[in-house]
């Protein structure tokens, strides 16, 4: 048992009566005294650990500090507020903060150290709470005191930039920085502490960081300062944005590929975004006009309406047409202006409501319209000329040739008696010349007059129609002893003038074209069909059609003619045997393509021949 | 009225056309008097003449130099004074536009010229025999219209 010194009663109950745990050693480090509230703490009963060495509470971990902590007091140090574990006698770890002072007699000898132990766990647990609120936290968080070293790191700084906690914290920070900015960034870390408040790094910069493999990435990163008991310290709250940077990339890798000049506006007309076209069609660099007011893209004339337009978009944002109707115009930088289509998106977007205007230069397009109806209307009036040349000289062509007929005719009345039978026969041969021409003639003014544009369309029964066109026929159908059969007959959509002439001239191919020796025999006969219906590949499947069948037993022709048969002056006989000027079928095509249908021609050779036409009931 | 001779007014730029009209005329069994104007513009001069005998019977040619029969024809229509004459279209034309039209118009006859004399003869000879005919009856010759 060792020896008390002697100590004042009054002294020691006051020791008894601290909240701190105080031990008493010897040099040795054999505890002489120990108070209520050190028992108490380490759980040991009344006068249990006197005698015995302090390095009972040291966790295993730690018995090196000891040897530490008693050399600087022999050096006559003072140990204040080291925060470290012990354990009690229950092995269980207690956070304390520990002060020490050397422990002298009368004479100043040093004879021992007295501890002061302070629980700290509570306030341990507390920082516990504070590290599992940085875990909890979806941004790599990174402490640093104000000499810039890492005093705390998250799971997510971890993973992050690569690196284990423990080879962050002490570092300084400017370890997960790429060396290029970490010169400026101490500058800027000392800044932030003289005037420390919440803030974005480095608004409007492109801010990066580097992982333990070197390779780098983009980051924002906001601050706060940290005020504890312990002094200033700042958190940083750093985001990985490479996902974000890389749709930033294919929105601009879209913008720039955009056909048109793309121009991004927000709500104050102020122009945020342009794309490489907007430069190529305004003429502008985009550093010009960023920024600036969106109306310098418009003449001056249309500023005035344009204002309020756009806030009028801004009130009621969906994608539509600018303008729809009128005629836009965009200005360039030079001055000079230029037809434009504009289509308006709205974009939302983390800086507000934003509209894209996507803006197409139509002077080309105008150009184009243009020259085609130039076009349209040169070729129309040529139409028109040429119409009008068949009409005069066809006319003209008449006058000369019924005068020849005219006066021919005269001569053989007045000289019946003195001409010669030969001469008779000659003035026979030029008249029969003169009437053919007067039927070439006739039959050209015919086909010239079926190139009219303005023809009206009527729905009749054709049926009567017919009849009367065979009427005509009266002295040849007696003549041959011709039938001609018409079966019933519907309504058709026609141009009446020419339907009757279409029907004039197949009725007369038909009586003309007939075997000698037989009696022609005709058959006219109708149908309405869908166009799907009729295999014809020509005709539009949903329209419906009337299918006019004109059949004849004629002499038919080989079906290799079948279509030269329809050309302007193709014939397939001689005049000898059928007289003819080639025009009859070309007319009959033109009015069927002014009926806007088809015609098709079936025959055998001496067996007879079948026309088919197909009118629309309907055309647009 | 046997004795009455129709007069008739042949306005045609074709000389050769007056000419075989004119012996064609003589040679028919009604007594005609023929006159014939060059053109359109002669044929109103003729008959606004004032104090002029209006002729019974009108044939005009379509297609003149100057001013064409349409426009002669419309003119002539407008006015009531002309009422009574029988209009005929004398015109080389087949166009069923311009029957039509000059029916529309007021023309009481069309005839296309034939080209055969004989045919011809026959033709004028019916317009005129059908315009004598009704010359003396009250007719309306807003009624009458015939095709040759």
């Amino acid at each position: 048992m060792p020896q008390l010194p002697d100590f004042p009663v009054s002294h020691l109950s006051i020791l008894e009566s601290v909240k701190d745990a105080v031990f008493a050693t010897d040099l040795t480090g054999k505890v002489f005294y120990v108070n209520k509230a050190a028992e108490k703490l380490f759980k040991y009963q009344p006068g249990e650990l006197l005698g015995k060495d302090i390095g009972i509470i040291f966790p295993p971990g730690l018995r090196h500090e000891r040897k530490k902590l008693i050399e600087n007091i022999l050096w006559g140090e003072q140990i204040e507020n080291y925060e470290t574990e012990r354990i009690d006698k229950g092995k269980r770890t207690l956070y304390v903060s520990i002060n020490l002072s050397p422990l002298t007699d009368e004479k100043g000898k040093l004879i021992g150290v007295t501890k002061v132990l302070r629980d700290i766990t509570g306030k341990k647990r507390s920082e516990g709470k504070f590290q599992a609120l940085l875990e909890s936290a979806p941004d790599a968080m990174v402490i640093v005191n104000k000499f810039g070293q890492i005093v705390l790191v998250n799971a997510q700084t971890e993973k992050l930039f690569g690196y284990g906690r423990a080879s962050l914290v002490g570092q300084e920070v400017e370890k997960l920085i790429p060396s290029r900015y970490s010169h400026h960034h101490a500058g800027h870390r000392k800044n932030f502490f003289e005037n420390p408040k919440t803030r974005e790094m480095g608004a409007g910069l492109e801010l990066f960081g580097i992982r333990k493999d070197g390779s780098e990435f983009p980051v924002e990163i906001s601050l706060s300062p940290l005020k504890i008991e312990d002094g200033l310290f700042v958190s940083a709250a750093i985001r990985d944005i490479s996902s974000r940077k890389k749709s930033e990339a294919k929105f601009k890798g879209l913008l720039e590929s955009a056909p048109d000049a793309m121009v991004i506006v927000d709500k104050k007309g102020l122009i945020q975004l342009v794309n490489a076209q907007t430069e190529i069609l305004f003429e502008y660099n985009r550093e010009e006009i960023i920024g600036q007011k969106v109306e310098i893209l418009i003449p001056d004339r249309f500023k005035g309406v344009h204002t309020p337009h756009r806030k009028n978009f801004f009130a009621e944002p969906r994608a539509r047409a600018m303008g729809a109707g009128l005629e836009l115009y965009g200005i360039k930088k030079n001055g000079s202006e230029f037809p434009v289509e504009i289509s308006l998106s709205p974009i939302e977007t983390e800086e507000g409501l934003l509209v894209s205007a996507a803006i197409r230069d139509i002077t080309d397009q105008k150009k184009a319209a243009g020259e085609l109806k130039e076009y349209a209307e040169r070729l129309e009036n040529s139409n028109k000329e040429l119409e009008q040349f068949a009409y005069v000289a066809s006319h003209d062509l008449q006058e000369p040739l019924r005068k020849i007929q005219l006066f021919a005719g005269r001569i053989i009345d007045l000289e019946d008696r003195t001409l010669s039978k030969k001469a008779k026969s000659y003035f026979s041969l030029m008249q029969g010349a003169a009437n053919r021409m007067h039927t070439l003639i006739e039959d050209l003014l015919a086909f010239s007059r079926m190139q009219g544009s303005d023809n009206e369309f009527e729905k009749i029964d054709i049926k009567t129609l017919i009849e009367e066109e065979i009427s005509a026929f009266e002295v040849t159908i007696r003549e041959k002893n011709a039938v001609i059969e018409v079966g019933e007959l519907c309504e058709v959509n026609i141009i009446t003038f020419q339907f009757r002439q279409l029907i004039h001239n197949l009725i007369s191919n038909a009586l003309k074209f007939s075997r000698p020796g037989e009696s022609p025999h005709i058959r006219i006969s109708n149908k309405m069909e869908k166009g799907r219906n009729l295999g014809l590949k020509d005709l539009q499947p949903d329209v419906n059609y009337c299918q006019i069948t004109v059949k004849d037993n004629g002499i038919g022709f080989d079906e290799k003619y079948s279509k030269k048969l329809f050309e302007l002056f193709h014939r397939l006989h001689s005049n000898d045997e059928y007289p003819g000027t080639g025009i009859g079928l070309a007319i009959v095509k033109k009015i069927v393509d002014n009926h806007y249908g088809f015609i098709s021609v079936k025959s055998k050779l001496n067996k007879g021949t079948t026309f088919d036409l197909y009118i629309p009931d309907n055309h647009k | 009225m046997e004795n009455t001779p129709l007069r008739i007014l042949l306005t045609d730029d074709d000389e050769d056309d007056r000419l075989i009209f004119k012996e064609i005329l003589e040679k028919m069994d009604i007594h005609t008097v023929v006159e014939t104007a060059n053109n359109g513009i002669e044929l109103m001069d003729i008959l606004t003449e004032p104090n002029r005998q209006l002729p019974h019977m009108l044939f005009l040619d379509l297609n003149m130099p100057y001013k064409d029969g349409l426009s002669c024809l419309k003119e002539i229509r407008s006015n009531e004074k002309f009422n009574d004459i029988t209009i005929t279209i004398y015109s080389t034309s087949t166009s069923q536009d311009d029957i039509d039209k000059t029916f529309r118009n007021g023309a009481n006859i069309y005839i296309t010229k034939p080209g055969n004399y004989n045919v011809l003869k026959r033709v004028l000879a019916k317009a005129v025999s059908q315009t004598h005919l009704k010359q003396d009856t009250t007719f309306n010759r807003s009624n009458f219209l015939l095709k040759i």
